[in-house]
């Protein structure tokens, strides 16, 4: 559970959930949507499927994110996404400091 | 030992032991032999669903985390009707007193349909390729989950506070509505599948 609210802190990983939510997406268009380096959105990518929110499947030479949440896990994530669990400085923070990493 | 065979042997245990429990009660009191015939035909209902269900798509082509599902509602849908058989046997011979042993297995029923509504959206996977667009089988899924965990909570809390009369109907409809819910759900999926099925009118 400790590593679902990690993975439900950020608010990146919030969106990724959001736009999977709509529908299954490729980590390179989920990438698209965001302004962070490759390696910053694969480490995000790495901690949602750590926390078996997403699984990713291969298609060719696409790997395809798609949700895997349960009904508790879907409703701390709505939790999470009205009340700003974690808020935007913690995740420039964690996501600056990645990006200086890779 | 196949797969299928050691799912349906499973699943012969339960029902031996619902069909067992369900003659015995019917032994002892005839008169409640509708109650008794229901619950021995829920059993047979899923096996029934278990061979129809693997008639559309083997178990082997399941995934793990599905067949783990599978096996696991079967056998907890088998083992509640065992449940409910064991606590009317138990009353009818004295052994366990009514209302609290109704409450009981009135709030278990409750905290299993959370539990099964609850991992349904997670670990069913895609149903074979082309069957229906995916995002729609997501949503439905979620959809599903979603409805039985709101309805074994209504059912835990009619249990918990309601009087014991009273209680039994409204965990009844809150779970008819919940089914009701996602019978008709999955039915406009399937209708609006076909109207987009068919070749455009030119």
């Amino acid at each position: 559970m400790n590593k679902v609210f990690k993975a439900l802190a950020d608010p990146t990983r919030r969106r990724v959930l959001e736009l999977l939510r709509q529908r299954p997406m490729s980590a390179g268009e989920l990438a698209d949507e965001f302004a962070f380096a490759k390696p910053t959105m694969s480490a995000h990518f790495s901690v949602l499927k750590e926390a078996g929110l997403v699984e990713a499947e291969k298609d060719g030479k696409q790997v395809i994110y798609r949700l895997k949440l349960s009904v508790l896990e879907d409703a701390l994530f709505g939790f999470a996404k009205t009340f700003g669990m974690g808020g935007e400085s913690a995740s420039a923070g964690e996501t600056q400091e990645k990006d200086t990493q890779s | 030992m196949t797969l299928s065979q050691r799912i349906h042997g499973q699943i012969a245990l339960v029902a031996a032991l619902v069909w067992g429990l369900g003659i015995t009660n019917w032994v002892l009191e005839a008169d409640k032999a509708g109650a008794w015939i229901a619950a021995m035909g829920g059993m047979a209902a899923i096996w029934i669903a278990v061979f129809l269900m693997e008639r559309g798509r083997s178990f082997s082509r399941y995934t793990d985390s599905e067949r783990r599902y599978f096996r696991m509602s079967v056998m907890v849908g088998g083992l509640m009707l065992a449940g409910s058989l064991s606590v009317s046997l138990a009353e009818t011979l004295g052994i366990a007193d009514g209302p609290i042993v109704q409450r009981g297995l009135g709030i278990g029923i409750g905290l299993v349909l959370i539990l099964i509504g609850n991992v349904m959206p997670k670990v069913l996977g895609r149903r074979g390729e082309g069957s229906c667009p995916s995002e729609r089988s997501e949503s439905m899924k979620r959809f599903a989950g979603w409805a039985l965990v709101i309805a074994g909570l209504v059912y835990v809390a009619a249990w918990f506070v309601l009087p014991v009369p009273l209680a039994g109907g409204v965990a009844t409809a809150a779970t008819a509505l919940a089914l009701g819910l996602i019978i008709a759900r999955g039915a406009g999926f399937l209708v609006s599948r076909r109207g987009s099925a068919q070749p455009p009118v030119t």
